[in-house]
């Protein structure tokens, strides 16, 4: 091996003192420097990887297990999530008209009291409210363009930004309609990072559709789903249906995010804990669609 | 000159690649630190060099990020210097300077990650974070680094002729 060279001090100093820089401005002016003109610049390099990527990865998914059955899998089982979340649609429906029924029977059943209808906080967008499939008027379509560098963080990094009217904490659908994230505290004005609902610092607010029993959500460092929060006397099955709740008003409810795939909690325990399946696979996100559903600050 | 431009694109080049394609191609396994292990190879060649890549990369690396902006950066600036220090210690095998140098790196690298998301009140699995990442990254970024090195050693050569001939000259 050729013998390296020595070290210059001034050298070392100001590369540190560079980096040290950037680390206070960020520290003093968090996403100071995101905003800036770095990741347009990127974009187009970004989006030509991702091509590169995809090409890549179909070529490798026959040496890595995949064949093409492994494609029509892959096509039944998207079908599977779209007829999915159709169905959790359908039985949200349900439910929320069963609740009106005893509603009404309470108030028919009580005349001398004033009643005022009210919505859980975070109804969503009254854009939505008329509108039987998803329209351009209540979201943004966009690409997935890159994933995290980190392996400690679940965000993927998508082609519409602040120009597009995102702003942080609005909900991405993805995969057959089911909730896939939150956008980002790094919005910039072409792209922006999605915060997955499996990354370690992410926590939403559900509901079982069949029990109606609340719980959260949380994002696990080995990147499965815990459902969390549930209380003991609640009934919770494999199997069944998640949506969001819209407490707290982070998002709006009824949008479907997975399945409970086993219990994982014993008896004896306070509250009840079990591991959820997502409604899309996480990793193979390429179109998601941003609703223009704007959390309170 | 050229050698600043072959830096920029490499360094380009890997962090689009560690961005974009592995989180596709790994999933959830350990993915490796290209841009770790081109920088720590070219710093335990070329010393001051490295440490200007690995200010590069780790600036690229922080764009695609969702960490806080300049952890990558910190991290990789922190790994090389730790490596430095460590390899100034005698090292029963000099023959793998550039893997053990990698493999020093590594460690200070996923710290400062860590630490970063801590001060950014970011929950995290430590157990994990060093079963499922840090360890099997100590192996996978040194075996890794000898492609580095087969690449960047005759570059190396090239550059180390040609700087003890402009002294002569």
């Amino acid at each position: 091996m050729n013998r390296q060279r020595s070290s210059s001090p001034l050298v070392l100093a100001i590369v540190i003192g560079i980096a040290a820089l950037i680390v206070l401005i960020n520290l003093a002016a968090p996403n100071w420097l995101w905003q800036g003109s770095l990741t347009r610049v990127l974009r187009p390099v970004e989006s030509a990887a991702t091509t590169i990527g995809r090409v890549f990865e179909s070529v490798l998914r026959p040496f890595t297990g995949g064949s093409t059955s492994q494609e029509d899998v892959l096509k039944l089982q998207q079908q599977l999530t779209a007829l999915s979340a159709e169905n959790v649609r359908l039985r949200e429906f349900q439910a929320q008209a069963q609740q009106l029924r005893l509603l009404n029977n309470f108030a028919r059943a009580n005349p001398a009291l004033d009643f005022v209808g009210a919505d859980i906080i975070g109804l969503g967008s009254r854009e939505c409210d008329n509108q039987s499939t998803i329209g351009p008027n209540i979201g943004i379509c966009a690409s997935v363009i890159a994933g995290d560098p980190s392996p400690y963080a679940r965000f993927v990094t998508i082609n519409a930004g602040r120009n597009s009217g995102l702003v942080t904490g609005m909900p991405v659908i993805g995969g057959g309609g089911v909730l896939i994230g939150r956008i980002g505290r790094n919005v910039g004005p072409a792209t922006a990072q999605v915060q997955l609902i499996n990354d370690p610092a992410s926590f939403i607010n559900v509901q079982l559709v069949g029990s109606r029993a609340t719980g959260t959500i949380a994002g696990q460092s080995d990147g499965t789903l815990r459902l969390q929060n549930v209380l003991q006397t609640e009934v919770v099955q494999a199997g069944d249906l998640i949506v969001t709740s819209g407490l707290g008003g982070g998002l709006p409810p009824g949008l479907a995010v997975g399945q409970v795939d086993q219990l994982v909690s014993k008896d004896l325990e306070t509250l009840k804990e079990a591991t959820v399946r997502p409604g899309a696979d996480l990793r193979r996100l390429e179109v998601v669609l941003v609703l223009k559903f704007v959390p309170p600050s | 000159m050229r050698r600043h431009i072959f830096a920029a694109i490499t360094l380009t080049f890997l962090a689009v690649l560690e961005a974009v394609v592995l989180p596709r191609l790994f999933g959830s396994l350990p993915r490796p630190n290209l841009v770790l292990i081109i920088a720590c190879t070219w710093s335990a060649l070329r010393m001051d060099e490295g440490f200007v890549w690995a200010l590069g990369g780790g600036l690229l690396l922080d764009v695609f990020s969702s960490t806080p902006f300049g952890t990558h950066t910190a991290a990789l600036i922190v790994g090389n210097l730790a490596a430095l220090i460590l390899s100034r210690f005698p090292l029963p095998a000099e023959f793998f300077r550039v893997t053990n140098w990698v493999a020093f790196a590594t460690i200070p690298y996923h710290l400062v990650q860590l630490g970063f998301l801590r001060i950014d009140q970011r929950p995290f699995d430590g157990t994990l974070a060093l079963s499922g990442t840090i360890l099997p990254l100590l192996v996978l970024n040194p075996l890794l680094s000898l492609g580095a090195y087969a690449l960047l050693s005759p570059l190396q050569i090239r550059l180390n002729e040609e700087e003890r001939f402009a002294r002569r000259v």
